[in-house]
């Protein structure tokens, strides 16, 4: 899968919560153009095209993203903050997803410009429809500007 | 009128008769006589009752001359010489002494011998002879003789009548001695025998060989020392009418050729006794005068000495009392003859002598009078306070003879000032107690600032510590709410794959233990969002404000899941009081108790929930009461654990995060949460609020201060609350 092909980047440290989304998005067709990033930094890199994934060109940057809240290096606030500061980036949504149910968080991604916030349910079929739902309306539902 | 009528009749008579008398006698050419009584009893009448009887003596002149042969004109110069004879001597005595008519003064008698008897009668002699010449009565060389006869006539009218009528008729001021009537009547008999032995011609005296005429002046001098001027006028004008009788008839010393000659020698003579008499006797008078002005004076001191307030002493130089007064003696309370055997240092305490002394002794050396206040010590020991005015009484070469202190009694204003110095100095002295008190107290104030201080650094610090424990508390349960659901997630997620890949070939046992898994993982989920929701509630930052329950209660249920069976609920809710307190942590309270109230009851056929609320003892109780499945009482202290339960899960589903919640809301409010109910029969469930003005109630959140969540010092952590005692 290459850089320009990846329509929904997932930026998850938990391999197996990884699992569990692309399984999720893969039984409703979506998980064909997913890439995903186990820390901010490389969450950054991507998106910003540079360090190994320098060869990209920014325009093929993913349609959406999903953010953990809590990662190595660079946390989730901090990558939306990065995100959404800058002009090239910030129009392209986000949807954080989280397993916090602790307010802070939220009022902060949302200062921030965050797109939608998920917090995960623990019940997997919960979380499961949660995550297609994101999935469908994100990326087949909702229109977004053109880069 | 009348009496002066009757005076210039008396004048004119006296001037008339006395002339006559003397015309008869002799007189140069009838006109110049050497006996004129009438100069001097004109000079008399006018001093003693004014120059209005001018016109009597006036009148008695000219019809004595013109009587004795003067032709009108010529008697009226003479008249008008002797009117204005008198006239002038009572001016010039009038105007340049001025004269006492008592001639009780020295320059009074002399005044009379110079104005009167020397100079106004140079006019009436002058003017007279002038009259005879100018109408041819004498010739030019009598004119001399009878000038000469004329002033000595009337001179001696003037010495010896005069000065008679003046002092009798005038007020006696002095009086010189209290004459006794023997002394009198002997005076008066030696008087005539002295000068009829000596003018009487008993014997044959010759004034020129033999001295005899003095005989008359012990006798004079006797009349003028005892008897003042009225004695010596009435000796002098006795032993003259004696004399001059005799004389006249031409006996005694002055008895010459003819009666002219032999009068002229003896009025000389007479003019001079008299005078010596009258200045004796008015030096007399003056020092009786002058004797009972000094007694008087004197009177009058001793009588301030006597009576005086002040207690007065006069000592020698060495300081013996010579004499005090008895107040002196009052003030150092010893009798007078005792004080008069001491002297001044005697009665003077003894830490005031050294000064008296001093201030004595430079009043010795010449200087002037001092006052002092010292202390008198009396017999019994007793202490009188007094000023001590001391003056110098220097003889007339300027030494002191002796001392006179003046002593005061200012014990009363000394215990007065003593006693205002003792109040001054209480005053001060409680002015320095209660600065004292004050720098105490303010030290106190100080020490209470930095304790507050450190207080508020302390309280500062626990609200810093409190703040540190709530981001960590926060931290940690993010950790739990984050990291403790992310495995649960995966045992869950993989577990449905499990079922859903591999559930075929699982036996049923097998499907069933999946399924446990996977249930209690859910449970476990649950348990970490209700333990984090009690987290939540107990650390929320509390807004007071006045909250109405009833509308609270009924959007709490609105809230609530709509249950099948939420039209057959018979939910009531009384009127409930006005509430204190945090408007969002209540309205969970409510729904907590609310969805506790339908989860116990929703098995009965007809479930009642009814919400009741009073006022009890400044708190505001409310309550929730069901008809559900009830509890056993015993166990009503586990109601309100974390996790406690009264009932399987199987029976009914929950946590038991609920009441907790309720409770520590309850208590984080000042209020309690407690139970009531039977098994089988329902339960109420009771929470407590404290009244708005109860003491209990939350303070120092009024005002809207700590609007936002996240103010550190309107939350109070759950961890670091004191706990109210567990109920039961």
């Amino acid at each position: 899968m290459s850089w320009s092909q990846a329509e929904l980047l997932l930026v998850e440290d938990n391999p197996e919560d990884a699992e569990l989304v692309l399984r999720i998005l893969r039984s409703c067709s979506l998980g064909e153009h997913v890439h995903v990033v186990r820390d901010g930094n490389a969450a950054l890199d991507f998106m910003f095209a540079r360090g190994p994934y320098a060869a990209g060109r920014l325009e093929d940057r993913p349609k959406l993203l999903l953010l953990d809240l809590k990662l190595p290096k660079v946390d989730g606030l901090e990558v939306l903050r990065a995100l959404k500061a800058d002009e090239r980036t910030k129009r392209t949504p986000v949807v954080m997803l989280t397993s916090s149910r602790e307010h802070p968080d939220l009022q902060e991604a949302y200062r921030l410009g965050v797109n939608s916030y998920v917090v995960k349910p623990v019940n997997f079929e919960a979380f499961g429809r949660a995550v297609s739902d994101i999935g469908k309306y994100w990326l087949l539902l909702n229109q977004s500007p053109k880069h | 009128m009348g009496a002066h009528a009757f005076r210039l009749v008396a004048v004119f008579c006296g001037y008339y008769l006395t002339a006559r008398l003397g015309l008869s006698m002799d007189a140069e050419a009838g006109f110049a006589t050497l006996v004129w009584p009438p100069t001097g009893i004109a000079l008399a009448a006018l001093l003693l009752y004014g120059y209005r009887l001018w016109p009597a003596i006036a009148a008695a002149a000219l019809l004595v001359n013109y009587q004795t042969g003067a032709s009108p004109l010529v008697a009226c110069g003479i008249g008008t010489g002797n009117t204005l004879e008198a006239v002038l001597g009572a001016f010039l005595l009038r105007r340049f002494v001025p004269l006492q008519n008592s001639l009780e003064r020295v320059r009074d008698v002399l005044g009379l011998f110079l104005f009167a008897a020397l100079l106004s009668t140079l006019l009436s002699a002058t003017v007279g002879v002038f009259s005879l010449r100018a109408g041819g009565v004498i010739s030019v060389s009598d004119a001399w003789p009878a000038w000469r006869a004329w002033w000595v006539g009337d001179m001696l009218g003037d010495v010896l009548v005069a000065p008679l009528l003046l002092s009798w008729c005038s007020p006696r001021l002095v009086r010189v001695h209290p004459g006794h009537v023997l002394e009198a009547v002997g005076l008066s008999a030696t008087l005539v025998l002295a000068v009829l032995a000596s003018f009487g011609g008993f014997f044959p005296l010759d004034a020129r060989k033999d001295p005899a005429s003095y005989l008359i002046f012990p006798t004079l001098i006797w009349a003028a020392l005892r008897y003042g001027q009225r004695g010596a006028t009435a000796a002098s004008f006795v032993t003259a009418v004696l004399a001059i009788w005799n004389t006249w008839r031409g006996h005694g010393p002055f008895a010459l050729s003819t009666p002219r000659e032999s009068l002229f020698y003896l009025q000389l003579f007479l003019g001079i006794a008299s005078a010596t008499t009258l200045l004796l006797a008015a030096v007399v008078c003056e020092r009786v005068r002058s004797e009972g002005a000094a007694r008087e004076s004197e009177d009058r001191l001793a009588a301030l000495f006597r009576q005086a307030i002040a207690g007065i002493a006069q000592t020698d130089l060495a300081g013996r009392f010579v004499l005090v007064n008895q107040r002196f003696c009052e003030l150092v309370g010893r009798p007078l003859e005792q004080v008069l055997r001491l002297a001044n240092a005697d009665v003077t305490h003894p830490d005031d002598r050294a000064r008296e002394l001093e201030s004595f002794r430079l009043l010795a050396a010449g200087g002037p009078g001092f006052t002092l206040e010292k202390r008198c010590v009396r017999p019994d020991g007793a202490v009188v306070w007094v000023t001590s005015s001391v003056s110098p009484v220097r003889d007339v070469n300027g030494g002191v003879r002796f001392m006179v202190a003046v002593l005061q009694d200012v014990t009363a204003r000394k215990q007065a000032e003593a006693a205002l110095q003792v109040a001054h100095d209480e005053s001060e002295k409680r002015v320095e107690e209660r600065t004292a008190e004050l720098a105490a107290a303010n030290a106190a104030l100080r020490i209470e600032v930095v304790e507050r201080r450190a207080a508020e650094q302390v309280a500062k610090e626990a609200v810093e510590r409190t703040e540190t424990v709530n981001r960590e508390l926060e931290s940690f349960s993010y950790s739990v709410s984050h990291d403790l659901r992310a495995p649960l997630r995966a045992i869950d997620g993989f577990g449905e794959l499990l079922s859903e890949q591999a559930g075929a070939r699982l036996d049923p046992e097998g499907q069933r233990m999946l399924e446990i898994i996977r249930s209690s993982t859910r449970r476990m989920g649950q348990l970490i969002d209700d333990l984090l929701a009690f987290s939540r509630w107990g650390r929320q930052a509390l807004t007071p404000m006045e909250v109405d329950m009833d509308q609270l209660v009924r959007s709490a249920f609105s809230g609530l899941q709509p249950g099948a069976r939420a039209e057959a609920l018979d939910l009531r809710i009384g009127p409930l009081p006005m509430a204190w307190g945090d408007a969002a942590v209540l309205r969970q309270v409510w729904t907590n108790l609310l969805s506790n109230a339908l989860k116990f009851s929703r098995d009965k056929a007809r479930p009642v929930v009814e919400v009741r609320g009073e006022v009890r003892d400044g708190m505001n109780v409310y309550s929730v009461q069901d008809n559900g499945a009830g509890f056993d009482m015993q166990y009503a202290h586990k109601l309100f654990g974390v996790f406690q339960r009264l009932h399987t899960a199987e029976e009914f589903e929950g946590t038991g995060i609920g009441l907790a919640i309720v409770q520590r809301v309850a208590r984080r409010h000042g209020g309690d949460a407690w139970a009531e109910g039977k098994t089988g029969d329902g339960a109420t469930l009771y929470f407590s609020l404290p009244a708005k003005d109860s003491p209990k109630a939350l303070q120092g959140l009024a005002g809207g201060a700590a609007g936002g969540g996240g103010d550190a010092a309107a939350t109070v952590p759950a961890a670091v609350q004191p706990e109210a005692t567990p109920r039961g």
